[in-house]
């Protein structure tokens, strides 16, 4: 079964994009394949000008690792851990910090979702819409290069998906950037422009749509929404 | 502290009572292993110490004339080297055999033995008795004598050449204690009166019911022996070098030398097995403990499927998710082990203490014990590979799990 067909990005830093189709279109199929998770059966993959369909799973673990932060329509948080723990286990694996200080920037990356109060909650114990603001978190642990979001307010009310999608974009508008390592803060898309590029990419009613966005530099975000009533 | 390990960690401590379960399997299974081997072979040990007390570590008995090669090459069928020895009864020049055999550095001390076997009769009970006759103060640097007694005194039988050491099973079976008058028939009908010095107990069944000691030279005349020894019993530095020790005696006395492996055999192999036999039947526990793990794993594992995806799609390779399961089947071998061994040496003291009337093969008052490193040793190995193999299964699922249909799955 062809998932995707004729599907290429030519993505580059700095920029924000948001797929948009029915359910069972491919928008899943084609984050996962961005995100290395699902490799394609034919084409290529490149991060950085940098080919990634011909490396290990191992290789490909470590470019996840370093580079993405997923954000799932379920948040998809570790239940045995707080909130605080959840943010540190990628940066567990990345393994360039020392125990205090992956401590020190989960709690600020949790501070900057306002959730600086619940560090010690057992993600279990969080609503909906905080175990989300968590997840987002929890993606920019690492300091990825590209954030993928799989209709990331799908499974929050209409309250919560307001604020967790303004969230994303206020952390990115306003810069996040704990380890202060001299790179540029990263930009998301304004509000008002993703908005645009929603209604731009509801009016071709499928397929990917691109914006440009000076802010962005170094870090592109791909998000994925289900058209409302579609499918 | 690696990232595998500090999640295997969580997961085990978010499911404490799968945890105790699989724990207490691996703790029983190792504790029993460790008391029923310090059981078996504590009677084994016991057996072997007694016997070796009192018979020597290795025996040097029968001359037998040396075979030399024929010119002629025999045939395949022919019978062995040692089938066509003629063997001559007793030893010849035995204080010139036991003058060399001291030069071996294994060799404590030795004691010639005038062995036969003799009627004895107290009052009006007989009994067949297998009388040593030795010489008193070399036998006590050979053997344990000293150590067996339970009534009378060494040197009343040194001081005196017409007394005996009964032994005690024998001293039952006659009615007799120290002091008192037993007699031995000597091959010409005789009745030889003697005293008993002192009563002994080996603790071995078969010796304490028959030995009898007597001085070397009246045994001999008592006998009718035409030489003073029958054979030379040796003490050991290491006992367990003995059968090696044997084949240079053979090679150089031109003597039959046995080493108490053999000499004990059919014994040494009933022991073996019941150790054998009781360590299968314990180590079916620690493998009921392991398929424990692994039905407690495989169930962790179907229940973290959403967290295996999650770990995957954040940087987790296959490796690290097969580590998180592996460490905690390590982390359950390794506390379980540890409480095992614990609960194994305190079930060991235990038993050690039950009271217990044992008067056949062996004597002895309580369960008899010995404490070896190697039972924990080998449980703990046993723990170890049933934990890995019970774990790696699991392990490898989790691994080869893939996370899109997961994520796919929950978010579709």
């Amino acid at each position: 079964m062809h998932a995707l067909r004729g599907v290429s990005l030519d993505l580059e830093p700095g920029t924000v994009h948001a797929v948009v189709g029915p359910s069972g279109c491919g928008k899943s199929t084609l984050l996962y394949v961005l995100g290395l998770l699902d490799p394609p059966d034919a084409g290529s993959i490149a991060i950085e000008s940098e080919p990634v369909s011909h490396l290990s799973d191992n290789e490909l673990a470590r470019k996840r690792n370093e580079f993405i932060g997923f954000i799932f329509q379920f948040h998809f948080l570790m239940e045995d851990f707080t909130a605080q723990e959840n943010i540190m286990i990628p940066m567990r694996r990345l393994g360039q910090l020392p125990e205090d200080e992956m401590g020190e920037r989960a709690a600020r990356l949790l501070d900057a979702v306002g959730l600086g109060n619940k560090l010690s909650r057992p993600s279990r114990h969080l609503s909906g819409g905080e175990q989300q603001r968590v997840a987002i978190a929890r993606a920019l642990a690492n300091d990825p290069r590209v954030i993928l979001a799989d209709e990331p307010t799908g499974n929050l009310d209409t309250k919560n998906s307001e604020r967790a999608f303004a969230l994303l974009q206020t952390l990115v508008q306003q810069g996040e950037n704990p380890r202060d390592d001299g790179r540029p803060n990263r930009r998301q898309p304004s509000s008002r422009h993703a908005r645009a590029q929603l209604l731009k990419a509801k009016t071709a009613q499928n397929g990917v749509a691109q914006g440009d966005n000076n802010f962005l530099r170094h870090v592109w975000a791909l998000f994925s929404f289900a058209l409302a009533g579609a499918g | 502290m690696t990232p595998p390990l500090y999640i295997a960690l969580r997961f085990l401590r978010h499911r404490k009572r799968a945890l105790l379960l699989s724990l207490s399997g691996v703790v029983f299974g190792v504790g029993f292993f460790v008391c029923t081997q310090a059981q078996t072979e504590g009677f084994a040990r016991h057996f072997i110490n007694s016997t070796i007390g009192s018979n020597g570590a290795l025996v040097v008995r029968s001359r037998f004339r040396p075979h030399y090669e024929s010119l002629v090459v025999p045939s395949r069928s022919a019978s062995s080297d040692t089938a066509l020895r003629a063997f001559f009864e007793g030893i010849t020049n035995a204080s010139e055999i036991m003058r060399v055999s001291r030069q071996f550095s294994n060799v404590v001390a030795c004691s010639p033995v005038l062995r036969g076997t003799v009627s004895a009769r107290a009052g009006f009970q007989n009994a067949t008795a297998d009388l040593f006759g030795i010489d008193p103060p070399l036998h006590a640097r050979t053997t344990d004598i000293l150590r067996q007694l339970i009534a009378g005194s060494y040197d009343d039988f040194r001081n005196n050449t017409s007394s005996l050491i009964v032994g005690s099973r024998l001293a039952e079976d006659l009615g007799v204690h120290t002091g008192d008058t037993m007699q031995l028939l000597s091959p010409s009908g005789e009745y030889w009166r003697f005293t008993i010095a002192a009563i002994a107990r080996a603790g071995v069944g078969s010796i304490d019911s028959t030995r009898v000691y007597s001085h070397a030279r009246i045994a001999q005349n008592l006998l009718q022996r035409p030489f003073g020894a029958s054979m030379i019993i040796y003490k050991l530095r290491d006992p367990d070098r003995a059968p090696a020790l044997a084949t240079q005696f053979e090679r150089l006395f031109q003597h039959v030398a046995n080493s108490w492996q053999e000499r004990e055999q059919a014994n040494l192999q009933l022991f073996m097995t019941l150790r054998i036999s009781a360590a299968i039947t314990v180590s079916l526990i620690i493998l009921l403990a392991g398929f424990g793990i692994f039905n407690v794993l495989t169930m962790s594992v179907l229940g973290k499927v959403k967290e295996i995806a999650i770990l995957r799609s954040m940087g987790y390779r296959r490796i690290d998710i097969s580590a998180i399961f592996l460490w905690q089947g390590a982390l359950v071998a390794a506390v379980g082990s540890v409480l095992g061994c614990l609960l194994g040496a305190l079930l060991t003291w235990g038993v050690g203490h039950i009271p217990i009337r044992i008067r056949g093969l062996l004597y002895a008052d309580h369960f008899l014990v010995t404490w070896n490193w190697r039972h924990y040793f080998w449980a703990t190995l046993l723990a170890i590979i049933a934990v890995f193999i019970a774990s790696y299964v699991p392990a490898r699922r989790a691994a080869e799990l893939p996370p899109v249909v997961t994520l796919r799955g929950s978010s579709v």
